[in-house]
């Protein structure tokens, strides 16, 4: 370092130096210059003295010249005397900075040639006088020789002033020479002195750097040392484990802080001490067989209870390492020490545990296994061998799982595994059959968990096999107990329809041994005939049903076929049976002996039909004897008598109107009559009702109301003014003198409500309850007082709830009583002729909008809302038309018509662009365009479009011959929306003349008709060319026989029975005809 | 007009009596047969303007007498209205789609019943 600050300092000098020359050479080559420049400045300065003299000289010279001019002589010998006294003067000046300004050499010269020219002037003027003087006189010759003197005199003048001028040039020639060499030689010494100063600059950077960087890697490498020595300290003396150093003699030298701490010290308490202390007395001696061993092999490790310094004894694992110089001398040793205290614990309680699930694994009998997903191997407890009664336990092959389970049962199991596995479910139970080593099979209940890493990724799959035999055999005892115990008859059936079981009471009331009814087909068997003696097929009957469609079925209307050939009158229920999967695997059929039930039925029957004969016959006899008599037929009777038969004959229509009632609720509640459902309007049996109660309602002053509703209702047309004028004469009944009795009706969604309001007395509200009950009037005085046989409203409640309606009062004492009741109405579904509209649009307003306009028209209408959902749904709606807008985001509807259209399965669907734009002026780009709304829309624009599109129907004939009007009514207006023009006939007469008018394209018949019967109407048609091949539909209240039907054919035929065919149906059928496109029988899809 | 001439055929005697009563008064003549054997030899020994006719009768009933009077070429023109105690809708109609004129339910008013007989074969009052 030192020779370098001494290198430095030279080097430093050095440049000093030379930055010092370099200073100087500058300040002589500026003098130069600056000498350059004052020479250069006094030669131009000497040049213009000179040139002011040629000029003063001349000066001189003119006067004399003049004079010969102007002949003025004194003025120009005044002017010459003027003009040499400046010349003198000028002369003198330049005298005078010649010596001062130039080198004396130089200015000895100019001045010699300055003193001739001053002479030559003297004499040059001297030489004017002279003319002068001669001019004076007048002597101008010798005045003009004068003048030619003076002028030669003048010439030599001038050049010795020029050679004066010349010598200046020379010597600033002289002078500038001098200095450029001065100059040059100044420059090259500046060169080299900046060249040297410039290297000298660049060796001292490079060595300088060079010595830097040595001495910036030497410091780093000895922080990099230091530090590393810090740090091994630190680490040794922090360490985690427990380290100590010792001395031979076993005293410690050195602990670490750890080791102090897992022995409960301060590492400086240690330090010195004997290393004894921290050891369990009971383990000393084995600590010293290890310190010998280590003094032998350099290294011993030993397990020793170590003391700690509050004498609490810990387990210690330690390791000592012999220490020795380079000499082999034994310096000491190290000691590393852990705490392994909760270790052992962990290990002892690991092997409890272990202990433990041995145990409960025996004692529970549960195979425990675990299944390692990713290795796919096994694990079984050995339960495996003492339970199962294999000869392997611990890893087992999973194929031998697999192989164990019944083949039956292995699909499920396995399926339900994999999906436990692939859902993301954790647990997996199961219940299946597994063979044991003994190949027997065992019932076994099997529930696995199943562990999953955090990306829920299956790992492994640890669970419990249980053995299940014996709880199963017991359970299926129990359950067959239970099941041979029952009174009613059990099958269980599968799939096939073949008993798998029969209960004890089955087998006894079908009169054949259970065990032989066990894997027989059971319908073939017991089911295989109706009561009436028809085949019963297999597909119509509802056990096969509850199988093949997993639905519930039933009836109490069949029988059974016992082993012997006599049947029984059976009710019975079958219930599909489902795994755990929802899947059908059988049914159970239920079943119990209804032969008595029906006996009574048929006993009970029979006994109200007897009374009714029975008792009306005297009744008759005893009223028609009254009504004579009353009518005075058979001689006068005296007044009291004529009272007397007065309360006679009163009483005798009320005791037939009483059996009348009793009659007929006995019969309706008991399901003897069912109602004869069909369309009907309520407004005219409302006003059929109130004329009925009319004659009533005057004799008792009470007014009539009547407000109607025109909505179509499935009823019975009978049975509904039965409770139109029960109730209606409970009213007027109960109403005063100058009350109103109303009838109205409203028109709901799904039925149609009636009313029948009084302002009578009302009805207690504790009666309320009652009123529809059997004999339950209001006051037992009523009976008699308004002759009600108290079975009115009972009747009118079976009759509403047999329509599926029901019925309520409403009641305030002393305001009147309002009777509610509800109908159902005819079902308005969607049209079956209805076209599926697919409308797609982006705008959700215009979507809704459309759609109701779409359905209010009929038809069927589905609404997406971009072109992607379009495409995806297309398919599975399979509309008749496509609705498509044009603009809408990501997709628009260019794109998704091209892709329509390119699509075969889609291509011929046709579509209607609804749009913002106009189509162009050359009509729509492309020829697949059905056709082109503009928005904004109306509903007849889309209605209109959508017809055009679809195949055409309107403007077809359809002759309609039917007798009943409501019911025509229903139908006409059915039809009335889809441009079909319904003719209607009410008599046959009337239908083939109309037919033949019309030639129409359909002809709906009924066959009963007023005039001629439908056979005649058809026979009438079939001789006509036109007529006898067009499409009929044969509408009638009775199922023609084969015959019939024979006769009654035209073209397309097809047979309804009003029973249990809707107008909706009819209208598809119709429909189906009209458009060429018959293909299944409706009438058999219907007639079940 | 000539008298009208009605054959009723009931089996219960009173009734029949009473019948009688009630039309003769209308100057109705009426001939009475206690069963329906009774009735079709009647029918067609006094060839009635229209026939009553019972709807349970013992042995032959009213309405197999009256499919065996429609079998009859004598017999089948005469008009036949059922006297019955049924009252059910379903009865009335199954009755009527034998093809009877009509149906008068018992018990009847027997101040009314000519009125309604004649009104049901479209006799002039």
């Amino acid at each position: 370092v030192k020779k370098l600050y001494r290198l430095y300092l030279a080097l430093a000098l050095f440049a000093l130096l030379a930055a010092s020359s370099a200073l100087i050479l500058h300040r002589n080559l500026s003098r130069t210059y600056a000498a350059s420049v004052a020479a250069g400045a006094r030669a131009m300065k000497r040049a213009a003295s000179i040139q002011h003299l040629q000029q003063l000289a001349g000066d001189v010279d003119a006067p004399g010249n003049d004079v010969f001019d102007d002949g003025r002589v004194d003025a120009q010998a005044a002017r010459l005397e003027a003009v040499a006294r400046t010349f003198t003067r000028g002369i003198a000046e330049e005298h005078r900075n010649i010596v001062d300004d130039e080198p004396p050499v130089e200015a000895k010269a100019m001045l010699t040639a300055l003193s001739q020219v001053e002479t030559e002037m003297r004499t040059m003027v001297a030489e004017a006088r002279m003319i002068f003087a001669a001019l004076r006189r007048g002597d101008t010759g010798e005045a003009a020789s004068w003048g030619a003197r003076m002028d030669r005199t003048y010439g030599r003048v001038r050049s010795k002033l020029a050679a004066i001028d010349s010598l200046i040039d020379e010597l600033q020639e002289k002078e500038s020479r001098v200095q450029a060499e001065r100059a040059a030689t100044l420059r090259r010494q500046y060169a080299y002195v900046t060249g040297a100063l410039l290297a000298l600059i660049v060796v001292a950077i490079a060595l300088y750097g060079h010595r830097m960087q040595r001495e910036v890697v030497a410091v780093a490498e000895l922080q990099r040392r230091e530090e590393e020595l810090r740090r091994s300290n630190l680490a040794f003396a922090n360490a985690m484990e427990g380290i100590a150093f010792l001395h031979a003699d076993r005293r410690y030298a050195f602990v670490n802080r750890a080791y102090a701490e897992t022995l409960g010290y301060e590492p400086t308490d240690l330090i010195g001490t004997a290393s004894e202390i921290s050891i369990h007395p009971q383990d000393l001696e084995s600590m010293r067989a290890a310190y010998r061993e280590m003094r032998d092999c350099g290294k011993a490790e030993i397990d020793v209870r170590g003391v700690r310094k509050d004498g609490t004894v810990l387990d210690t694992h330690v390791v000592i390492v012999a220490s020795q110089d380079q000499g082999g001398e034994f310096l000491g040793y190290y000691r590393f020490m852990k705490d392994v205290t909760e270790q052992r614990r962990a290990e002892a309680a690991l092997r409890r545990s272990e202990e433990r699930f041995h145990l409960a694994t025996r004692a529970t009998n549960d195979m425990v296994w675990e299944w390692d997903i990713a290795t796919d191997t096994c694990w079984g407890s050995e339960a495996l061998e003492h339970q199962f009664g294999y000869s392997v336990s611990g890893e087992v092959d999973k194929q031998l799982w697999y192989d164990a389970i019944h083949p039956d049962d292995v699909a499920r199991v396995t399926a339900r595994q994999q999906h436990v596995l692939a859902s993301g479910e954790v647990y997996w139970s199961e219940e299946y059959r597994l063979r044991r080593g003994d190949g027997a099979y065992a019932d076994v209940l099997d529930h696995g968990y199943c562990v999953r890493d955090a990306a829920g990724k299956p790992l492994r799959m640890i669970g419990a096999l249980r053995d299940v035999t014996q709880t199963k055999r017991a359970e299926r005892a129990y359950n067959t107990l239970l099941l041979n115990a029952a009174a009613d008859g059990i099958f269980g059936l599968d799939l096939d329809g073949r008993a798998t079981f029969v209960n004890q009471s089955a087998a006894r009331l079908l009169g054949w041994n259970g065990d032989d009814l066990i894997g027989k087909d059971i319908h073939a068997l017991v089911h295989h005939h109706r009561a009436d003696g028809s085949e019963y097929q297999l597909a119509d009957c509802p056990t096969s049903a509850a199988i093949a469609a997993g639905e519930t079925g039933g009836t109490d209307e069949e029988v059974f076929w016992r082993k012997d050939g006599s049947s029984i009158a059976v009710e019975y229920i079958t219930t599909p049976i489902r795994d755990g999967d929802e899947n059908v695997v059988g049914a159970v059929v239920t079943f119990r002996d209804i032969s008595e039930r029906r006996a009574v039925e048929r006993m009970k029957d029979e006994f109200v039909s007897t009374v009714s004969h029975e008792l009306r016959t005297p009744l008759t006899s005893i009223r028609g004897a009254l009504g004579l008599l009353a009518g005075g037929l058979v001689g006068e009777i005296s007044e009291k008598g004529n009272r007397m038969l007065e309360i006679a004959v009163t009483n005798t229509d009320r005791l037939v109107r009483l059996i009348n009632d009793i009659l007929d609720i006995e019969r309706m509640e008991s399901g003897k009559i069912s109602m004869a459902l069909q369309p009907c309007y309520a407004a005219p049996l409302m006003e059929q009702a109130v004329e009925l109660i009319r004659p009533m309602a005057e004799k008792a002053e009470v007014a009539l109301r009547l407000s109607t509703c025109d909505a179509p209702l499935l009823a019975d047309p009978d049975r509904l003014m039965q409770t139109f004028t029960n109730l209606l004469s409970n009213a007027v009944k109960f109403s005063p003198p100058g009350g109103t009795v109303s009838l109205s009706a409203t028109a709901g969604n799904d039925c149609v409500e009636f009313e029948v309001a009084d302002q009578g007395r009302g009805i207690p509200t504790d009666k309320l309850e009652l009123i529809f009950e059997r004999f339950q009037q209001v006051d037992a005085s009523d009976a008699r007082e308004k002759g009600g046989s108290g079975l009115g409203l009972p009747i009118c409640r079976s009759i509403v709830r047999q329509h599926g309606g029901e019925i309520s009062v409403e009641s305030e004492l002393g305001r009147g009583s309002r009777f509610r009741f509800t109908i159902p109405r005819l079902a308005a579904a969607v049209p079956p002729h209805a076209h599926t509209v697919l409308v797609c649009d982006d705008d959700e307003d215009i979507r809704d909008m459309m759609t109701a306009l779409l359905e209010k028209k009929g038809h069927r209408a589905v609404a997406v809302g971009s072109g992607s959902e379009l495409l995806e749904r297309v398919s599975s709606i399979a509309p008749d038309v496509i609705l498509l807008d044009l603009l809408m985001p990501e997709m628009n509807g260019w794109e998704a018509l091209q892709r329509l259209k390119s699509d075969p399965v889609t291509a011929s669907i046709p579509v209607v662009i609804v749009s913002i734009f106009s189509p162009d002026r050359n009509g729509w780009p492309f020829t697949e365009l059905a056709g082109w709304i503009q928005k904004p829309v109306d509903g007849e624009t889309v209605v209109g479009s959508i017809e055009a599109v679809l195949p055409a129907r309107s403007g077809k004939t359809v002759l309609l011959v039917e007798d009943d009007l409501d019911l025509a009514r229903v139908i006409t207006e059915g039809f009335a929306s889809h441009g079909i023009q319904i003719v209607h006939a009410a008599t046959g007469r009337a239908a083939i003349e109309l037919a033949r008018e019309l030639t129409p394209d359909l002809l709906i018949l009924d066959l009963v008709l007023p005039d001629i019967d439908g056979f005649a109407v058809v026979d009438s048609l079939k001789d006509r060319r036109l007529l006898k091949a067009i499409p009929l539909i044969v509408y009638s209240g009775s199922e023609p026989t084969a015959f019939q039907r024979d006769r009654l054919t035209l073209g397309p035929t097809e047979f309804l029975n009003k029973g249990s065919i809707s107008p909706a149906d009819l209208e598809r059928l119709v429909m189906e005809l009209l458009d060429n496109r018959i293909a299944t029988p409706l009438r058999k899809r219907h007639a079940g | 007009m000539p008298a009208k001439r009605v054959l009723i055929i009931d089996d219960e005697p009173d009734i029949r009596e009473v019948v009688a009563m009630a039309l003769e008064c209308s100057s109705v003549e009426v001939i009475a047969a206690s069963d329906g054997r009774a009735g079709l030899r009647a029918a067609l020994e006094h060839r009635p303007d229209l026939i009553l006719l019972d709807v349970m009768m013992p042995e032959l009933d009213g309405p197999s007498t009256f499919e065996l009077l429609q079998q009859s070429d004598a017999t089948c023109a005469i008009p036949v209205i059922f006297l019955t105690a049924k009252v059910q809708a379903t009865d009335r109609r199954k009755l009527t789609a034998l093809g009877a004129l009509g149906i008068i339910a018992k018990p009847f008013d027997p101040m009314r019943l000519a009125e309604e007989m004649g009104a049901l074969a479209g006799w002039s009052p």
